[in-house]
């Protein structure tokens, strides 16, 4: 069998420490295009997998500051420019009374931002991943650490350095 | 099983109530002029509050970092979900024209008409929509790790379709879980401040009126504690009988009863607070409507309401100062279910008395619910259990993944 | 037609047995759609099998009682007569627009100059005819609902014999035989009538009984003055009618008179009084009122005494020894205190020739005699009061029951009256009727007496007829119709010319030969003017009362402590006859707020001393008759005084009118028409929650109502409480008009002209008692009352609150669609078809002016309904808000009329329903702008003050306060 019709290589580990090991194990025997999966965030992992700062907060925080402020320009077109009417003797541009609903737009703009960003960086929703068709895989979600070495060299030479930091199980994962 | 029967029961009466309601026209309740409120909002405000602890829970504790909230957050959200999907209801069920209620929000339209930005009832439905939206995305985004547990485990193919499509996919990658951190933490953030600013709204609601007794700047805080108050309640009410039923004392300890307790305390006490700074106002502001409301609540046509009021959201709470009362669950649920009733009245007295009689002596007038009132309050109570019960069935009660990660820390700590 | 009664069709009136109004209907149709019915119509009477075949809409019409016939047929077309417009109307407007036609209304009594406004030919909307002297462009309740009885839907339609649908041609018929029977002495033959008010009327009555010699006409009202005339009869020997002149008189000492809201010229007298009631301009009248019960009249007195009304003789009698008047019985004090009696006496002496002493209609004839002799001792007589000599009376229906029950009477007419329902219980009008062969019932609608006639007859309504009437003043004018009948009926001279054996002539003929006298031209004018010039102007005879009344003077029957039962006749229902108007139903009631059924007026502190409260059931017995119903505790009334008011309890008024409250005539007696002594009260078990639409009755420390003395006000006592507050926004009204509303309390009479008024001109629902109770009336101007002072003799003051178009909206504020706006003229409309109805607007108004249409209270179904709707007024569907919009469809037809002349909207140009009914004008509307408006001036009245100012809502209504001209030695004894 060749590199090309294989996907990658996983192990299966029932610790994330013994997970961390194998991280730095792979990526010192020179393997770059490494991937781990936990059946919750492990906060330890975070150094030993370095990834760039996710702009989450930022497409958030735009998204609000636009909707707030597009929801301000909103009501002050349709109150004063659109279609003025007297209201109770008041001015017709109210501002305090605007703000409000501009908060509140704002607010929720931002956690729907926040949200579809979530899935759009995790390439999410994806029903079919390879990783699926592992049968150990299963466990990953409950109580089992995986990682998953894409990289061209031979399975046993990876499986080495993954065996040796206690990986329950080796498998070829295929396309 | 009785129980779940009791609640279809209830729902039937309440979906028979609407269709009444619709085509027939409000007139079926008590309310009239100048009780054009009573029942319909103070139920609706009634279940927006019981929304709060939820959020509160799982949004502002989970900011300040608090671990033991990690078994209730779940079992809140979800309350706060039904609860206010339940209380947006009313606000479209008590219009005069229910089926025109879309005209609150701002859209292009023939009439090239826009909404009145000034007035409270549109604030609040702006802020009724976010939180509604906010807080189920909330809720799913923290079940959605669930879902894939859920997917992996299932035996039977519709679970595995099911539950997999809910978890979208969800692979546990260390990418994902990060991204899934940062956003449940920002969606906190920002949760708190809006649920907040949504009680503040429904406050805004009465106290943007010139009537006495609503005219009040205590009111916005005043109705974020209330919230506060009756959403513990609700939630020790609920927490205390499902712990017994699916034996989850191993997870939802004495201790958590205790901080909810602790918190409901807390909360009361701001209440009790707010009672006395309402009736101090009515004195120190010498304007003659208010004192007249506030001798009405003493010993006016529904002074009983205030004194029931009284009863159950400051004395009843009175015990909850003492450890054993706080470590003994009946005694906990007791209290609660008795600081809900409180909580209703509360918000009744509030509507009620203030409109009976205002400013014109001529235009004084009582209100009396009809059986449709009842229908509405004891069926939307029906509603929220079936959805409860329902949820319980099939979604897991307790977030897996805050316990997995709950017990990975506590052993890296023994370690 | 006569085979309809023969046992054959035993079945289907079984069939249609108890079924009434609507649902009788219905069984009509059912039957229609019975195939047996069909064949037995077919065979019975082949004439009619066609119409049984028909299809609903074809069998009502020919019942005329759809409005396939009533609207389209009827509302469309004009009367085939010429009828002639009102002379004041705008040339040249499109036939869209309203048309004014002046005419005349005999209503409870009096006969009124109105104009009707008409909509592509409906009459929509009755307004007062200014140049009438009994209207004054005035109008009130009755006159404002009488439209909706044209268009009730529950009017006889056509005739009918023993129950059975029938023809004029049967009637006829019928009358050609008996006619020939009675050749010429016509010997029990009898009409009963109403009282007669048309001179046409007079006439034919008069060729009536040359044409039968042996017949007599009988007349009944239930409500008259008969004893104020045997009064005249006592005092100058020949029957009198007063007239009074308030506007002449500077002392008023009423006795249990309600000239301002009860009697005939009541309109008249009302302007006549408010006339002399503005301090800033003229002097002040003062208004002594002694009675038993309270009036609106009462209401009004500068002092008001309660004093049994079994007592105000002694009173008067007591009055006039202070006068210094000779050879009075001497009696037990009246319970007046002498302060009081000596005060009175020397005002009205002080004020010889400009005072007057009215009594009224309740009190028995030898106090209206020494009424006569006061008044003519003062030098009164011919000034302040004026008599105007009238026929004896016609003989009354005690006669013709006399002679029913001799079996006398054979054949008997009866004229728009119900004896039957509203006669005394003494005289068993059933019983005697029994024994009358033929009897023929002619009435509006299929009433109690019609049920117990062989035959009845559908009367063509006023507005459907030509007729003429004189006024109690005696002015005369021409009754012109304004719509075709919209059934198959018949003017009551019609009817008459019919029983005269002339088929052929129509009722514009009959009446126009009466007036031969007037050529065309003049013809026209008065038709166009609605009044007729004065013909001869005779110097009003001045009698000279003869004293030996006084000699007569009947003791005090009973003693002190007995309970007394008073009659008094309902402010709205009159006599029973308007029973079936739901608008006058509904109207609360001028001093109780009661709406939909009466009760018994019971004293505080009668109430105290037998433990009863509002609502409480009791049952009054006097001389073995008993009646039971519920107590309303009234501030105000004598304490051994109780009163009931006629006109409930009807049994057959139709669907709006029937079994509501109680009928106070299953106790009346002929020799106790007004005032029964010896009268039992006992508690019954039960009560009653009475629909009141006015819970709170006292002013409770705000500052709603205000009120001073007319020396204060002359001390310059501002009214106006505080300056309005600062605001922090500026004026943002900028129109060309600024509408405002003053009231003035001081003229306000609590009549309730204006709420109906507004229901007529604005669709206002009615949505009946049980809708009432749960707060949900409609009205959009309500008049409230408050009490001060102690229970038993408490001030009361009337105060109609429409909206008060704030500058500031509240309700605008919270409306979060928008349904709620201002506009540019500074009124505060509201968008129906906006409305979702969150109700905060109602919530957050302080004055709880709004009203929402819970349910769907508009009737949307009844089609002869439809045909009084104003086109310019949105009908509201349920679910929406409504209130006061000035009328602003009548300030836009205004604008349109301003701009198409391109000038401005003058003053008084733009008149509103509520202020063009106001009896005493205390309603002013107009362009606060315009630095000339009436209403302009009256906001810079000392009296003007602003309600609730302090909320700084800066209302565009306005008050002016209430102001009483106490007697200054009267301190507190007032």
């Amino acid at each position: 069998m060749s590199g090309l019709e294989r996907y990658g290589v996983m192990a299966i580990f029932d610790s994330p420490e013994s997970l961390r090991a194998a991280i730095r194990a792979v990526s010192d025997a020179g393997c770059r295009n490494v991937e781990a999966y936990t059946p919750f965030a492990v906060e330890e992992l975070d150094e030993s997998l370095p990834f760039p700062r996710s702009r989450l907060p930022c497409v958030m925080l735009i998204a609000g500051a636009a909707a707030m402020l597009g929801m301000l320009a909103l009501q002050y077109y349709s109150a004063v420019v659109d279609y003025p009417v007297h209201v109770g003797g008041r001015p017709l541009a109210s501002w305090p009374a605007f703000l409000p609903a501009a908060f509140e737009v704002g607010l929720l703009a931002a956690a729907v931002a926040g949200v579809i960003g979530m899935f759009v960086g995790n390439g999410l929703p994806r029903l079919h991943h390879p990783v699926f068709d592992v049968e150990a895989f299963a466990r990953v979600s409950q109580d089992r650490f995986a990682l998953l070495v894409r990289d061209r060299r031979p399975v046993d030479e990876i499986a080495a350095c993954l065996v040796g930091c206690g990986a329950e199980s080796i498998i070829e994962v295929h396309p | 099983m009785t129980g779940f029967a009791l609640a279809l029961l209830f729902t039937g009466l309440f979906v028979a109530g609407i269709v009444h309601l619709l085509s027939t026209g409000i007139g079926i309740w008590g309310n009239n002029i100048p009780v054009a409120w009573a029942f319909d909002i103070a139920n609706y405000v009634w279940w927006i509050a019981i929304g709060m602890a939820g959020t509160f829970i799982s949004a502002a504790l989970h900011l300040a970092r608090q671990p033991w909230r990690a078994p209730l957050n779940r079992y809140a959200e979800t309350m706060t979900v039904f609860a206010v999907s339940i209380s947006g209801l009313f606000p479209i069920f008590h219009l005069g024209r229910p089926w025109f209620f879309y005209w609150l929000a701002p859209y292009p339209n023939r009439m090239d008409l826009w909404p009145q930005w000034r007035s409270s009832l549109l604030w609040d439905f702006f802020a009724i929509v976010a939180y509604l939206i906010v807080s189920l995305l909330y809720w799913y985004v923290g079940l959605l790790p669930d879902m894939a547990t859920l997917r992996d485990r299932a035996s039977r193919r519709w679970q595995q379709v099911f539950y997999g499509l809910l978890a979208m996919g969800w692979r546990g990658e260390v990418r994902h879980w990060q991204r899934h951190e940062t956003l449940s933490l920002l969606l906190a953030g920002l949760a708190v401040p809006l649920v907040f600013s949504v009680h503040s709204m429904v406050a805004l609601d009465f106290s943007e009126g010139l009537l006495p007794g609503w005219h009040s700047a205590l009111f916005p805080p005043f109705f974020v504690a209330g919230a506060l108050f009756s959403g513990f309640a609700m939630v020790l009410v609920l927490i205390i009988p499902l712990r017994r039923w699916y034996r989850l004392d191993a997870y939802i300890r004495l201790i958590h009863l205790d901080h909810l307790a602790k918190m409901m305390l807390a909360a009361g006490l701001v209440i009790d607070y707010s009672y006395a700074m309402e009736l101090f106002d009515d004195w120190y502001g010498q304007d003659p409507y208010a004192i007249a409301g506030a001798m009405a609540k003493f010993h006016g046509p529904y002074a009983w309401v205030y004194w029931i009021t009284m009863a159950c959201n400051v004395v009843a709470i009175q015990p909850l100062w003492f450890e054993r009362v706080r470590n003994t669950p009946w005694a906990l649920w007791a209290v609660g279910i008795l600081v809900l009733l409180g909580m209703w009245f509360e918000r009744f007295l509030l509507i009620v008395n203030s409109l009976f009689h205002d400013f014109l002596p001529s235009s004084a007038g009582l209100f009396y619910p009809t059986l449709w009132d009842l229908v509405f309050l004891f069926g939307s109570i029906g509603l929220f259990f079936l959805l409860l019960m329902t949820f319980v069935r099939v979604l897991p009660l307790l977030s897996m993944v805050e316990l997995r990660k709950l017990a990975h820390r506590l052993t890296r700590r023994s370690a | 037609m006569s085979s309809m009664n023969d046992d054959s069709w035993a079945p289907w009136r079984a069939r249609l047995a108890g079924q009434r109004g609507h649902r009788y209907w219905r069984a009509l149709e059912d039957l229609a759609a019975d195939a047996s019915f069909r064949e037995h119509v077919a065979s019975t009477m082949p004439a009619w099998s066609q119409v049984a075949s028909m299809d609903r809409r074809g069998f009502l019409k020919l019942l005329g009682a759809s409005l396939a016939m009533a609207g389209l047929t009827g509302c469309g077309r004009p009367p085939e007569d010429s009828i002639v417009p009102w002379l004041r109307m705008p040339e040249g407007q499109p036939d869209a627009d309203a048309i004014f036609y002046a005419t005349t209304l005999c209503m409870a009594g009096e006969a009124v100059g109105v104009l009707v406004q008409t909509h592509q030919g409906r009459p929509t909307k009755i307004e007062g005819n200014p140049q009438h002297p009994a209207s004054a462009g005035a109008t009130g309740p009755q006159l404002q609902a009488a439209i909706l009885d044209l268009w009730d839907p529950d009017r006889s339609m056509t005739p009918r014999r023993l129950g059975d649908i029938g023809t004029w041609d049967a009637f006829a018929a019928d009358v050609g035989q008996w006619r020939s029977r009675f050749a010429s002495h016509g010997a029990g033959l009898r009409i009963l009538s109403g009282s007669i008010r048309s001179p046409t009327l007079q006439a034919q009555r008069k060729a009536w009984l040359q044409r039968f010699p042996g017949a007599k006409w009988h007349v009944h009202e239930a409500i008259d003055d008969r004893q104020a005339l045997a009064g005249a009869q006592q005092a100058f020997g020949r029957p009198y009618r007063c007239r009074y002149r308030l506007e002449k008189a500077d002392v008023v000492l009423s006795l249990e008179a309600d000239l301002l809201d009860g009697g005939p010229a009541h309109l008249a007298y009302a302007w006549g009084f408010a006339q002399r009631r503005d301090p800033e301009r003229g002097t002040m009248n003062r208004l002594y009122v002694v009675e038993g019960t309270p009036s609106a009249t009462g209401t009004m007195a500068d002092h008001r005494w309660a004093i049994s009304s079994a007592r105000i003789g002694d009173v008067l009698v007591e009055v006039a020894v202070a006068l210094g008047m000779k050879g009075l019985p001497t009696l037990t004090p009246s319970g007046l205190s002498h302060a009081r009696i000596a005060a009175l006496a020397r005002d009205l002496q002080a004020h010889r020739g400009r005072g007057l002493v009215v009594v009224g209609a309740c009190q028995p004839p030898h106090v209206h005699a020494l009424a006569h002799l006061v008044n003519a001792w003062l030098d009164n007589a011919g000034k302040t009061v004026v008599y105007i000599s009238i026929d004896d009376a016609l003989p009354g229906l005690a006669e013709l029951c006399r002679d029913a029950r001799a079996g006398q009477v054979e054949t008997l007419f009866i004229l728009q009256a119900n004896p039957v329902y509203d006669a005394p219980a003494d005289l068993d009008v059933s019983a005697s009727f029994a024994k009358i062969r033929h009897t023929v019932h002619y009435g509006l609608y299929r009433d109690e007496t019609a049920h117990i006639c062989e035959w009845h007859l559908p009367a063509s309504h006023p507005l459907e007829c030509w007729s003429d009437a004189q006024s109690c003043d005696g002015s005369r004018s021409i009754a012109q119709p304004l719509i075709a009948p919209l059934y198959d009926t018949r003017s009551p001279h019609e009817l008459l010319a019919l029983l005269l054996g002339d088929i052929e002539q129509r009722g514009q003929a009959i009446v126009r030969n009466q007036w031969k006298a007037l050529d065309d031209t003049a013809w026209i004018a008065a038709l166009r003017a609605g009044v007729l010039p004065e013909m001869e102007s005779d110097e009003p005879d001045l009698p000279v009362p003869a004293d030996e009344v006084l000699r007569s003077w009947p003791l005090r029957q009973g003693q002190a402590t007995e309970l007394v039962l008073l009659w008094r006749p309902d402010p709205f229902l009159h006599d029973g006859t308007y029973a079936n108007n739901g608008w006058l139903q509904e109207c609360p009631r001028p001093l109780t707020q009661l709406t939909w059924g009466n009760a018994a007026l019971v004293s505080p502190a009668l109430a105290a001393r037998r433990g009863l409260n509002t609502g409480d059931l009791v049952t009054l017995k006097v001389r073995g008759r008993a009646l039971t119903l519920p107590v309303w505790v009234m501030p105000g009334q004598a304490e051994s005084d109780i009163t009931v008011h006629l006109g409930y309890g009807r049994t057959l008024a139709g669907r709006v009118g029937s079994e509501v409250g109680a009928s106070a005539y299953i106790l009346r007696t002929q020799d106790a028409l007004w005032m029964a002594a010896g009268l039992e009260l006992v508690r019954a078990d039960g009560h009653v929650d009475l629909a009141s639409t006015q819970s709170h009755d006292r002013m409770e420390g705000s500052e709603s109502v205000r009120s001073s003395s007319l020396t204060a006000l002359l001390a310059g006592a501002a009214m106006e409480s505080a300056p309005t507050p600062p605001s922090l926004y500026e004026a943002t009204q900028s129109g060309d008009y600024a509408w405002g509303m003053t009231i003035d309390l001081n003229a306000c009479i609590g009549c309730k002209g204006c709420t109906v008024a507004c229901q007529a001109e604005n669709n206002i629902p009615v949505v009946g008692a049980d809708e009432v109770r749960r707060g949900h009336a409609m009205h959009w101007i309500r008049v409230d009352r408050y009490y001060a002072g102690s229970p038993d003799a408490p001030e009361t003051v009337h105060q109609p609150v429409p909206c008060m178009h704030c500058e500031h909206a509240p309700c605008e504020l919270v409306c979060p669609v928008g349904a709620t706006v201002h506009d540019s003229d500074g009124l505060n409309v509201q968008v129906y078809n906006r409305c979702v109805g969150t109700r905060f607007c109602s919530n957050n108004c302080p004055y709880k002016v709004r009203r929402f249409n819970f349910l769907q209270y508009a009737d949307l179904t009844t089609e002869s309904l439809k045909g009084q709707r104003n086109p310019d007024v949105t009908v509201r569907n349920r679910g929406v808000m409504e209130k006061c919009t000035y009328c602003i469809q009548r300030i836009e037809k205004a604008h349109i009329q301003a701009d198409r002349e391109n000038r401005a909207i003058a003053d008084g140009e733009v008149v509103t329903a509520c202020q063009a009914a106001c009896p005493t004008r205390a309603i002013q509307f107009g362009n606060l702008k315009d630095s000339g408006s009436k209403v302009r001036r009256t906001r810079m009245s000392q009296r003007h003050y602003t309600l609730l100012a302090e909320l700084n809502t800066r209302p565009r209504t306005t008050y002016l306060a209430r102001v009483r001209n106490r007697h200054p030695d009267l301190g507190e004894d007032a």
